[in-house]
């Protein structure tokens, strides 16, 4: 009687978690099926497959180096998210000192709304003589990630034992030498984590580029897809194929550091 | 030690080689002189690319007179390009010299100052007659406010009534014969209404063609407008106003010839599909950029390209029955923080140049009167079309044409859709915008 | 808050020695608060100035205090934006936290299977915004998305389901629901994962009955991510422009316009410097409002993970 009931139980559980993946996958799929189907045939399974979509979007060098640039503008922003990021959680995490509340509001200053700031953003930028240029797209980028990137680092590095750290200091060594022979080690799956977030964020961010990059060899990947919707209607072959094309590689970097972006996540070291 | 000092070394030359590598996106100082043009048409999307094309052979013809001089593309949205000069004039910025621009959003062009009155360039370098081969459509006045002019027409694009020719011999209609006021309009479409077929396709979508193509015409029928250039102010809620939105009411509920699904969706949908499809047997405001759907759909031949013997096979065109319509194009224009004005100039002549400009898809019909004299537009098909750019309207010339173009979308969007009361509606509507904009 | 006030001397001539131990904390938090000060706090300052400002005809600039906002709450229009505003915010955050725990609490402890699931649940937050709209957009338009043509055969004729607009924000909500409700799933998931189960079976072992042991054990000991969570949400939400713009373009007239779409539109399609300024300030009043709740929510200063 129990068995079946246990049986029943994970039926269920098994019957829920596909229930959520189809709630998830339901649009994903269709785009997937809309990018390899002609234009305007919208009979569920299409009357014939093509690849028309996707060879005439390779086809265009646009697509690479609208890749390049989203790709670009990440890494980049991850270079300086991280560091900016880190030393600042830490200060958080371990350190009392004046001020200390201070620090948490500033952290949040950039949750505030970047469409709000983004018109004087670009009078200021071109003041900097950065103005349609990639820099200042990664700078901007870069300061509206970093609240919840030292939030994830603060809380990682909480979750772990300062005994460690604690230790190193009495035997005599230097809290900036600590910091990077030992804590930093330790850390490694909060930094995976702050890493894979900032990538995808950075990756699927229109708005800083819309703004401050009008030049078409400056353009990211979601510009790419906009293109699609001219003044005369709208290709939807095109837009899924591209938006297809787009997932891949965050959706790689996604699976590849799955484990390690979790535990980061919620302060876990990996076992 | 060494693996801590290896880190920091990669790490710095990562940050010093991403920083190079992202900065080369942007200009030089020195070198060639740089000419910036600003359009829309990104090349990744196959259909723009033939208009991007067309811009690439231009600056390859420029770049040849004038050696020394490159020329640069920036690209924007369709939707946005005109407030891109805007606000990068506003963050004083310069690298922007030729700019396509929406001639709607003229009067807001003279506000803010972005764009270069281009008036006293063309008085003393244009002869009357190549004036004249502009001055004609209406187009060109939308590019003029006072006795400024800040963008160049380069093409026409206008709407006419289509109607389906076999529909209306079954309905025992003579198929010469379009109707010529609103009274008759109404009458044919209601014998043009039957089983799956509506009589009459329009569009009161939530989008600013809905003011443009269709509420509009009608208060410029009647001999006033959504807006006064005298006391400048809206004045849409007018009682010509009013009667539009109960006209436009009475079509889809009263005598329903005119299918609900038009107060939403899309203008392409509503007119183009449904009147190519056989949906709607009469379709107001069909463009001037959808004759190549005629003749995909064997409704017109020979009309696009454009011969002598073009046939109205099934498709009749006529002017809106006792309005005139809208006349747009895109406009070219100087940035007034330009550096390189001159060069501007040189460059937009190039792209007016005929052989140059007949090439350039998007603009539409001809904007050049010479154009209209070869044999392909002397037909009656194309003579229409010619007489409805030449009597046609462009639209008010308000600083804040956006939100008055919105604000009167929305209010008829509510009294269509939501049933709401028309005076009340358009009165509210036309108060708030005057709060806040009157005068401009 | 562990110290580390235990450990006084550094040793010589190491960094710390140069600059002092006092300064460290500042000198780590230093660049983090050049780059937000520098790039965020003086566009702001500006917003706020031009708030007050309103240009004329001849393209004069004038001081007019309060008045823009005065103008702004008569609107109706203005009221249909906060109403929406929050009525996006609310759905959302309605729909996601309850879902949201029911779907942790099952794919809790179920190490296996979730490993599996993992990557696909997250999908929607990994898919860039303006491709899950369009795709969204899409499914529900009559003629080519099998929602809308199945809903347009159920109800016998063509239903635009953003023309509508009551359903338009309904739906514009659900996709807002779907992007980030796995994220909020894995957030309380690692939350309750690290809740004991000891603790579960003495209140079990107490008699405390299922709802009981959810509010008075999960809800509390899961508050940090759960305030973590919502404030992500929130900021999605409240701040979202491009989705929404990229759905109805605000529209049936005004029906999804939120206040971000507003200002949106007001930058950089009617390019309103002004009115967008205003409404700029208003969204930053709100998120101060919502993150002092929060705040609340957890303690000040965010509280331990444990």
């Amino acid at each position: 009687m129990k068995h079946a009931t246990r049986t029943l139980q994970r039926g269920l559980v098994w019957l829920a978690f596909l229930g959520i993946a189809a709630f998830v996958l339901l649009p994903l799929l269709w785009g997937l099926r809309t990018s390899f189907a002609p234009d305007l045939d919208n009979k569920v399974i299409p009357s014939f497959l093509t690849l028309k979509n996707y060879s005439e979007l390779l086809s265009r060098p646009e697509i690479l180096l609208y890749s390049r640039n989203s790709l670009v503008i990440s890494l980049c922003t991850i270079i300086v998210v991280l560091p900016v990021g880190l030393i600042g959680a830490y200060a958080l995490a371990r350190f009392q000192f004046v001020g200390k509340n201070l620090g948490f509001v500033f952290m949040i200053i950039p949750l505030l709304p970047a469409i709000a700031v983004l018109v004087p953003l670009v009078a200021y930028m071109n003041r900097l003589h950065l103005y349609n240029s990639l820099v200042a797209v990664i700078l901007v980028n870069s300061v509206f990630n970093l609240p919840f990137a030292t939030w994830m680092l603060r809380n990682f590095i909480l979750a772990n034992p300062i005994s460690i750290e604690e230790a190193a200091l009495i035997d005599g060594c230097s809290r900036v030498r600590m910091l990077f022979t030992i804590a930093i080690p330790m850390m490694t799956p909060g930094i995976v984590a702050v890493v894979v977030y900032t990538f995808i964020n950075s990756w699927n961010a229109l708005i800083y580029s819309f703004a401050l990059t009008p030049s078409p060899t400056l353009r990211v990947m979601p510009q790419g897809i906009l293109a699609f919707m001219g003044s005369w209607g709208t290709q939807w072959g095109g837009i899924t194929a591209v938006g297809m094309l787009a997932l891949l590689p965050p959706l790689l970097l996604f699976l590849i550091f799955q484990r390690t972006f979790v535990a980061g996540l919620f302060g876990y070291q990996l076992k | 030690m060494s693996l801590k000092k290896a880190l920091c070394v990669l790490a710095g030359l990562l940050l010093v080689s991403g920083f190079v590598f992202a900065s080369g996106g942007s200009e030089s100082s020195s070198g060639p002189k740089v000419l910036h043009v600003a359009h829309f048409y990104d090349p990744m999307n196959a259909s723009m690319k033939v208009n991007s094309d067309w811009f690439n052979g231009i600056a390859a013809q420029f770049e040849k007179a004038n050696p020394g001089v490159k020329v640069q593309w920036d690209v924007y949205q369709w939707d946005q390009i005109d407030v891109k000069s805007m606000s990068d004039f506003r963050s004083g910025i310069k690298a922007h010299d030729v700019f396509l621009s929406s001639p709607q959003l003229s009067a807001q062009h003279a506000q803010v100052g972005d764009l270069a009155d281009l008036a006293p360039t063309i008085a003393s370098q244009w002869s009357k007659d190549e004036l004249a081969q502009f001055s004609w459509s209406a187009a060109w006045k939308g590019g003029i406010v006072g006795n400024k002019q800040y963008g160049i027409a380069l093409g026409n694009h206008t709407r006419v009534l289509v109607y389906n020719k076999d529909l209306f011999k079954a309905a025992g209609l003579d198929p010469e014969r379009p109707p010529q006021t609103l009274d008759e309009l109404v009458d044919y479409a209601k014998k043009l209404t039957t089983g799956d077929v509506y009589g009459l396709g329009m569009y009161f979508g939530p989008s600013r063609a809905t003011i443009e193509l269709y509420y509009s015409p009608f208060l410029w029928g009647a001999g006033t407008d959504t807006w006064d250039p005298v006391t400048k102010k809206a004045i849409f809620a007018n009682a010509t106003g009013v009667k539009a939105a109960n006209f436009f009411k009475d079509l889809v509920n009263t005598w329903k010839v005119t299918p609900v699904a038009d107060e939403a969706g899309t203008y392409d949908d509503a007119i183009l599909n449904a009147f190519v499809n056989g949906k709607v047997a009469m379709a107001w405001g069909y463009g001037s950029y959808w004759i190549p759907a005629l003749e995909q759909h064997g409704m017109v031949k020979g009309a696009f390209p454009p011969t002598a013997d073009a046939t109205e096979i099934n498709a009749g065109v006529a002017l809106l029955p006792g309005c005139p319509t809208f006349v747009n194009s895109w406009d070219v224009s100087i940035y007034s923080l330009s550096q390189n004005k001159e060069l501007a100039w040189k460059f937009i002549n190039l792209m007016l140049q005929p052989e140059n400009l007949r090439g350039y898809g998007d603009a539409g019909l001809p904007i050049r009167a010479s154009e209209w004299n070869g044999p392909g537009m002397q037909t009656p098909f194309y003579k229409l079309w010619k007489q409805s750019i030449a009597t046609g309207h462009p639209m008010p010339s308000t600083a804040h044409y956006g939100e008055l173009a919105d604000t009167v979308a929305a209010a008829l969007q509510s009294i269509l859709v939501s049933n709401q009361d028309p005076q009340a509606t358009l009165q509210k509507a036309q108060d708030d915008w005057n709060a806040k904009y009157a005068g401009n | 808050m562990p110290s580390t006030r235990g450990i006084e001397k550094a040793p010589a001539g190491t960094f710390e020695t140069i600059v002092g131990k006092r300064s460290l904390p500042y000198i780590f938090l230093g660049p983090a608060l050049a780059l937000i000060l520098f790039l965020l706090v003086a566009p702001v300052v500006q917003g706020v100035f031009m708030s007050f400002l309103a240009t004329r005809g001849n393209g004069a600039v004038d001081w007019v205090g309060l008045d823009n906002y005065r103008i702004l709450f008569r609107e109706s229009r203005f009221a249909s934006n906060l109403r929406s505003s929050l009525f996006y915010l609310a759905g959302n955050l309605v729909l996601s936290a309850p879902l949201a725990y029911a779907a942790a609490a099952l794919i809790t402890g179920k190490h296996r299977q979730a490993e599996y699931f993992r990557g696909i649940f997250l999908l929607p937050w990994i898919t860039a915004p303006i491709v899950s709209t369009l795709l969204f957009r899409a499914l529900v338009d009559p003629q080519i998305g099998p929602l809308g043509i199945l809903i347009s055969r159920l109800s016998g004729r063509q239903v635009l389901i953003l023309g509508h607009p009551v359903w338009a924000l309904v739906f514009v909500t659900v996709h807002s629901f779907w992007r980030s409700f796995p994220f909020v799933m894995l957030f309380l998931s690692a939350g309750m994962s690290m809740i004991p189960r000891e603790v579960y079976e003495s209140a079990m072992v107490d008699g405390a009955g299922r709802w009981k042991r959810f509010t008075r054990l999960t809800l509390p000991l899961t508050s940090n991510q759960l305030a973590i969570a919502l404030l992500q949400i929130t900021v999605w939400t409240l701040y979202d422009a491009e989705t929404i713009y990229a759905f109805t373009n605000g529209g049936p007239g005004y029906a999804t316009e939120t206040l971000a779409v507003r200002l949106f539109k007001s930058a950089f399609i009617n390019f309103d410097l002004n009115t967008s300024a205003v409404i700029g300030i208003i969204l930053i009043s709100l998120s101060i409002v919502f993150m002092a709740v929060y705040m609340r929510l957890v303690g000040s200063g965010g509280g331990d993970a444990q």
